[in-house]
């Protein structure tokens, strides 16, 4: 009788342990993220999307808007614009190298060379970078790091940094 | 950060009163590259007394708005505007901020735009950075800024900020009648002053003190302060009964002496 009920109990326990499966972790397929310096001049606010993934690489896509004033040299509501946009590759678990291109358009208030009025004018530039990147694969913080050189439109290239503190989900 | 009002017991020459410049316009850390026709426009439109603007000349004679001895220390164009011609450097753009691309401009340029902002202070401080010291360089630099100002009808709201002493011996004996201070250390600037009997004397705020300024006073010398980039730098500069300050904090300023 004791045997029997030893082994009742075992049984329960194995049926138990059989039924109880824990659930599949949520893959993060968006990022938003703030970087100081890097693509948007002296600092943006961006957000990147998850394209594609396969093993350990993923393929995002980022946008990012900045500004560098909000008045313009009147003393009127006249907005710089600056907008980062990249295409990226990464690399990894955890860690991850990110290796990114694209174009920056910036929409900046200038004095007109003729009259001197502000004057909107647009300009593409070519950007890169290439980083270190600390990111789950679930949803959490993330920090990173990247060189990001910048070719200006007016034949310069910059050489320059940025570091990044966000949240994917 | 309070928002009480600062309460200032100013004693100067300048009817206890200090004339308020920004430094090339906004200043070094504005957004605006200093001496920009935008870092200088935004500067009189924030309601400024008017500005020190960096003068340079360029090989064919162009007055130009620019600081630096090296033209690639700010622009995308190298060498010096001495050697240069105003057609190689007229569409050279500032470097930074990134993206922006503002451009250099002429000293004619920049007064044919700035409309009634022309009743503004203009404080020329002259470079000279040209080592040519004959005395034709020094004649036709000196007659170059006078076709300015009297082009643009300037004389009495201009100050030249002079710093070569041959330089300042040659304007003075052209044109008496204008107002010219003398960029140097205390010490040589009074001396300077005195000798050539000029109107004050422009001295960076880490080399001045309240009593060197109440002294300068006593011998009738205007003191222009500058290197006053930061909020403690203006409320120092004001405690020291400067006449004139020439800031690149200009918004905190205005506020609190205004």
């Amino acid at each position: 009788m004791k045997v029997l009920i030893i082994i009742f109990f075992l049984c329960i326990n194995f049926n138990l342990k059989t039924y109880s499966q824990s659930k599949p972790d949520k893959i993060s397929t968006n990022v938003v993220f703030i970087e100081i310096a890097g693509l948007g001049g002296y600092g943006s606010l961006n957000y990147e999307k998850l394209l594609a993934r396969k093993n350990k690489f993923r393929y995002t896509a980022r946008i990012g808007l900045s500004t560098y004033r909000i008045r313009d040299f009147t003393n009127k509501f006249n907005p710089d614009i600056i907008l980062p946009i990249t295409v990226n590759a990464l690399f990894g678990n955890n860690h991850k190298i990110e290796i990114g291109v694209g174009k920056t358009y910036t929409n900046i208030v200038r004095a007109n060379s003729f009259d001197f009025k502000p004057n909107r004018s647009s300009e593409f530039t070519t950007i890169f970078s290439f980083g270190y990147r600390y990111q789950k694969n679930t949803p959490g913080l993330l920090y990173r790091c990247a060189y990001t050189p910048i070719l200006s439109f007016n034949n310069v290239l910059r050489h320059w940094l940025g570091v990044s503190l966000g949240y994917s989900f | 950060m309070g928002c009480e009002k600062l309460e200032f017991n100013i004693s100067n020459l300048n009817e206890n009163n200090i004339t308020i410049l920004g430094h090339g316009g906004m200043g070094i850390a504005s957004t605006y590259p200093m001496n920009s026709f935008e870092s200088i426009a935004y500067c009189l439109n924030l309601g400024a007394d008017g500005t020190e603007i960096d003068i340079e000349m360029t090989k064919d004679n162009v007055l130009v708005s620019f600081h630096d001895y090296e033209l690639s220390d700010r622009t995308n164009v190298s060498g010096n505007i001495f050697n240069k011609n105003w057609d190689e450097i007229k569409d050279a753009t500032y470097i930074n901020p990134i993206y922006t691309g503002y451009k250099i401009i002429n000293l004619d340029m920049l007064f044919s735009n700035l409309g009634t902002h022309r009743n503004k202070i203009f404080a020329f401080d002259c470079k000279n950075f040209n080592p040519d010291t004959s005395i034709q360089y020094r004649t036709t630099f000196c007659k170059e800024v006078l076709k300015i100002i009297d082009k643009y009808n300037i004389q009495n709201n201009v100050l030249l900020e002079l710093k070569r002493e041959d330089i300042i011996k040659t304007m003075k004996s052209m044109r008496p009648d204008l107002k010219i201070l003398v960029y140097a250390d205390y010490a040589n600037g009074i001396l300077l002053a005195k000798k050539y009997q000029l109107q004050g004397i422009v001295v960076s705020n880490d080399n001045i003190t309240k009593e060197q300024v109440l002294a300068a006073h006593q011998n009738g010398l205007l003191v222009t302060i500058f290197n006053v980039h930061s909020n403690k730098r203006n409320i120092e500069a004001i405690n020291k009964n400067a006449d004139i300050i020439e800031t690149d904090k200009l918004k905190h300023l205005l506020r609190v002496l205004r």
